[in-house]
């Protein structure tokens, strides 16, 4: 495994060697590239104001002029799902974004220099995985009051040591390889080397480990909206209406939960089966 | 073998020691000052301001009052609801046992139902392990407060088989809590159940268990003492790692079912900004994870002999 002949491959060459996506792959980078529609578009394609209460038709069932029904207030839960698509989606793409990036950089250090270095980064990371990201967010609640500040914060210092145990090893392995050590030999700066040929080499793997995070963090974020201490009601947002739906639940009339639920469960997923197809193909 | 134990050790009060330092801080990283924070922004008397005052010791520097707010932690001072006007420790009392129910039920679902979920994947293969490879798919993908309102959903509201909320009294406490238990269990069920059945059938296809089969020992033989004892050391770690998540999401399943636990208690809490409250459960948290973390990690030495002998295993 450590023996690893050099290998120059046309980019012709790569992307016939790459198996053909297969039908999940297709039904995943749809819901991803809807997902991310919705967020940008949802204001506009709402049919509804999402805001607009009607207590009258409180709990409606699904009509033609309200596709998915109305909720406890009458709001029409279609166009509320539209556009809690972008606060759904922000929050966990900028955790995922601050602790990716302080993740990759501590990790390539830490493959990079080893020694005493490495250890303590081991060492600290080791440490901070006995602090759940969810306890760590509701205290950053606490903290910083409800809202998304607190919980964006804590969660994404609670992933970075995640990320640095995954990338750092995937580093460690490349490091090794016979390219960098020609490199070395030179006389190449460690920086260069690390810039311009490690880090491209290792980034589907920071980009599958990018993408499985933003599965965890909206499953979290979504959690902590769950429990009032994110995003508040009245705003759109697929957490904020798993947990205002609760009440109809109770009552029978569980569309509005379950709506934004399986938006919610729809997107991790397909982030989920995307990321893991990254890493396998990219398995070495 | 010492020298393993010694790391865990080290390991084990090491995130204590961190987790508490950051618990502390957090009261120092609100906007405002703390005694302000610590009322919730109320006013009180004045002697009630000294009292606050002189139990956080705000007049001595900052890492003074992080040691003496540690030393009170082991004399089991938890320190003082502002709010409720009580002390954390009495107020945790009978929270506790409801929370400890709850994810002991939960544990030992995710245990017996994911073990035995797995074995049968494992072993069988075919149509049976098809249905558990998709049915615990599904289930993984699921986030507690789904799974939380689907149960609720179709076993209370629809059957009407189970009660909705509340934890009821001793007497009617297991049916009471078995929905909240299954929803906490449900995602780390799957997981133990796919760790299971790989590590299952890895061993299943190795030399000593074909031989035993050979000899025509009795399959409940051959799976019990040849397979699962040999396949363990990855279930019991999967185990564990499950359990020990279980207290943070608890939070979320007692929620969802009104249950009046230490989880609901810190979000109530976090909602108030009652601050010394979060802090004494956010670190009780932490130290039940750590703990149960630790616990396995020296299981591994009386599971596996080898380990007992090995100088060197990090």
């Amino acid at each position: 495994m450590t023996t690893m002949t050099l290998t120059v491959e046309s980019s012709a060459a790569a992307r016939r060697r790459r198996p053909r996506a297969s039908l999940l792959t297709w039904v995943s980078a749809a819901v991803i590239v809807g997902g991310v529609l919705l967020a940008i578009l949802g204001p506009l394609l709402a049919p509804h104001d999402p805001d607009q209460t009607d207590i009258a038709r409180a709990f409606f069932a699904p009509s033609a002029d309200h596709l998915l029904g109305q909720d406890s207030q009458g709001r029409d839960i279609l166009s509320r799902i539209m556009l809690g698509a972008r606060s759904s989606m922000t929050g966990p793409l900028i955790v995922v974004l601050f602790a990716m990036s302080i993740g990759t950089v501590v990790a390539l250090l830490a493959a990079w220099l080893g020694g005493w270095f490495d250890s303590g980064v081991s060492a600290v990371t080791d440490i901070m995985f006995g602090f759940p990201a969810i306890v760590l967010a509701v205290l950053a609640a606490a903290v910083f009051g409800p809202g998304l500040v607190g919980p964006t914060i804590a969660l994404g210092f609670a992933y970075i040591p995640l990320t640095i145990r995954v990338l750092r090893s995937f580093m460690i392995r490349e490091r090794a390889k016979d390219y960098v050590l020609t490199y070395e030999v030179q006389g190449l700066s460690g920086l260069l080397i690390c810039a311009r040929h490690l880090l491209p080499n290792v980034w589907p793997m920071v980009i599958a480990q990018g993408t499985l995070l933003f599965g965890y963090a909206m499953v979290d974020f979504a959690a902590i909206s769950f429990l009032g201490l994110g995003v508040q009601p009245p705003a759109s947002d697929w957490g904020v209406m798993v947990s205002t739906g609760q009440r109809g639940v109770l009552l029978g009339y569980p569309t509005e939960s379950f709506v934004a639920g399986a938006c919610i469960v729809a997107v991790v997923l397909a982030v989920n089966f995307l990321g893991e197809r990254i890493s396998e193909q990219n398995e070495t | 073998m010492v020298r393993y134990l010694l790391q865990r050790a080290l390991l084990f009060f090491g995130t204590l020691l961190i987790s508490s330092f950051i618990v502390f801080s957090a009261l120092y990283l609100m906007p405002g000052d703390p005694i302000g924070n610590l009322t919730g922004g109320r006013s009180l008397p004045p002697e009630a301001m000294e009292a606050l005052r002189q139990r956080y010791h705000l007049d001595e520097p900052f890492l003074q009052r992080y040691l003496s707010w540690l030393g009170g932690l082991f004399r089991g001072d938890l320190g003082r609801s502002v709010i409720f006007n009580q002390d954390v420790a009495s107020m945790l009392a009978d929270k506790l046992t409801i929370t400890l129910q709850l994810v002991g039920y939960a544990a030992v679902i995710l245990t017996l139902a994911g073990i035995a979920l797995g074995v049968i994947a494992g072993l069988k293969r075919g149509v049976a392990d098809s249905i558990i490879v998709a049915f615990t798919s599904f289930l993984a993908a699921v986030p507690p407060y789904m799974a939380a309102l689907l149960l609720l959903s179709v076993f209370a509201v629809g059957l009407g088989w189970f009660p909705a909320i509340g934890a009821g009294d001793a007497g009617e406490r297991l049916i009471h809590l078995t929905l909240p238990a299954i929803a906490l269990a449900a995602s780390s069920l799957a997981i133990v159940a796919r760790v299971t059945r790989v590590s299952i059938r890895a061993e299943a296809n190795r030399e000593h268990v074909q031989t035993a089969v050979s000899r025509g020992l009795p399959e409940t033989e051959v799976v019990f003492r040849h397979i699962l004892r040999n396949a363990l050391m990855p279930i019991v770690t999967v185990v564990g790692v499950a359990t020990a998540s279980l207290l943070a999401i608890s939070a979320v399943v007692e929620q969802a079912f009104s249950l009046d636990g230490v989880g609901a208690m810190l979000v109530q809490a976090a909602l108030a900004r009652d601050i010394a409250v979060v802090q004494a459960i956010a670190l009780l948290f932490v130290f039940a994870f750590v703990s149960v973390n630790t616990l396995v990690d020296v299981l591994y030495v009386f599971l596996d002999p080898r380990l007992r002998t090995t100088k060197e295993l990090a």
